[in-house]
């Protein structure tokens, strides 16, 4: 049975992934059953622990239509950042079994959240995002939310006390109650070749930078660069200039470059065009090689399946 | 397209942790939520270095043992003996194809990965742990 892309990742009473509609990128349709079983998670969840400092100290921009509206044709071949906080929380159900057996608790990764605050795509094509230009040059944005509360929960796993710490990652930190829960995941589940997936992204990435078109728009984005006072010959040289990793903050003319790049991008028509390119190119490759992928797909979707299942039973 | 830096600048850490710590993946902390051993060859050979968290740009971390050599477009293995998944980036700031480093994993030789010779082997600029 196949398993639905993006979706809510809950068990569903839709099959079929060929005949459901997709979704906008960066959303995720949940049904009824699914609501009522995040809203116990949740309250679930809040039993054990808040996360401290939940707050950034400043609220970080929304990620743009423009950038969550980012998406690839190898996107149906791994996972999402949604994806993988389903698979996370699945196995932190399992791990607190596990840990309960052993007379600790164990405390959950927030449920896995319905829109994906920081897409993996965001900064594909370099900073694409005004805002995040003009406030935080080529520097990450402060976390979402969402983020905070994992990373919270990240941080306090990293100090466990000693005894907790064995029961998760046994002595050798490769074990324990953690070792379990994967384990237990990958049962049934055909081992992805990630490294061959991965070799396929970067080569269509680098591969995409070679279409006509992407080459003239590059171009046509150096010179307006120059035009505003920037010499740079590829959008992500801008992105990788080592003045900027002087400082923890950006400079004004980090800042200033980077509202040059996005400018640049626009008035080019950069992204569309490179974003296009990257679409044909990789769809070449799935169509040159549909074992491959096939078999990415069915690894892809028998995990993630996995992970819901083990939601589902709670 | 890949282009390389030729000289290193500063000390400065970026990213949203900022942690980074070079030093000998023996010695690395086994049991970190975040811990990428990164390395100069393949098969886990030459030079190494640790990661212990996001860092932006690898033009300002260095191989272990002082030689004042940059990780930046060096890497040609991997051991991610984390809890998390991280993706490592070609180019610095988190920008470019992203190549995820799954939990409990390994990558003896980023030079075969596909059928380009030079996929992703001294390619690596950034590195963010999935949250």
């Amino acid at each position: 049975m196949a398993i639905p892309r993006r979706a809510g990742h809950f068990p569903s009473a839709h099959p079929s992934r060929v005949t459901r509609r997709r979704p906008a990128p960066g959303t995720r349709p949940l049904h009824r059953a699914a609501l009522v079983l995040l809203a116990a998670l949740v309250v679930l969840a809040g039993c054990a622990r808040t996360p401290e400092d939940i707050a950034p100290a400043e609220k970080p921009p929304e990620v743009s239509a423009e950038a969550s509206g980012l998406s690839v044709p190898l996107d149906d071949f791994i996972l999402s950042r949604l994806d993988i906080q389903t698979i996370e929380y699945a196995e932190d159900l399992l791990t607190r079994a596990c840990m309960r057996g052993s007379g600790f608790d164990w405390e959950m990764l927030p449920p896995p959240a319905r829109t994906d605050t920081d897409p993996l795509h965001r900064r594909r094509y370099g900073v694409i995002e005004p805002e995040v230009a003009g406030r935080y040059g080529y520097h990450l944005p402060p976390l979402a939310p969402d983020q905070q509360a994992r990373e919270q929960v990240w941080r306090r796993r990293d100090a466990l006390p000693p005894a907790e710490r064995r029961a998760a990652y046994g002595h050798d930190g490769q074990g324990g109650c953690r070792n379990t829960a994967r384990t237990r995941l990958a049962e049934g589940v055909p081992k992805l070749d990630q490294q061959r997936l991965n070799g396929f992204i970067g080569d269509t990435f680098e591969a995409s930078q070679r279409v006509p078109a992407v080459v003239a728009v590059f171009g046509a984005w150096s010179r307006c660069m120059k035009a505003k006072g920037f010499a740079y010959g590829m959008p992500l040289d801008a992105a990788a200039d080592p003045a900027w990793a002087r400082s923890a903050q950006p400079s004004p003319r980090e800042i200033a470059v980077a509202k040059a790049d996005v400018g640049c991008k626009r008035t080019t028509g950069l992204v569309a065009a490179w974003s296009t390119a990257d679409s044909h190119v990789q769809l070449d490759a799935i169509a040159t090689h549909r074992a491959d992928f096939d078999r990415f797909r069915q690894a892809r979707d028998a995990e993630l399946r996995a992970a819901e299942q083990v939601i589902g039973n709670g | 397209m890949k282009h390389r830096f030729g000289t290193a600048v500063g000390a400065a850490v970026l990213g949203i942790s900022g942690l980074l710590a070079a030093g000998s993946p023996a010695n690395a902390e086994a049991q970190a939520p975040r811990s990428l051993s990164v390395y100069e060859h393949d098969d886990y050979k030459g030079r190494s270095a640790h990661l212990s968290g996001n860092d932006a740009n690898f033009i300002n971390n260095y191989w272990s043992g002082g030689s004042g050599a940059s990780i930046n477009d060096n890497i040609s293995s991997f051991r991610n003996s984390g809890d998390q998944r991280a993706v490592m980036y070609a180019n610095a700031n988190y920008t470019g194809a992203a190549y995820s480093a799954l939990a409990h994993s390994s990558d003896s030789d980023l030079t075969h990965n596909s059928n380009n010779p030079s996929n992703f082997d001294n390619v690596a600029s950034s590195v963010r742990f999935v949250i």
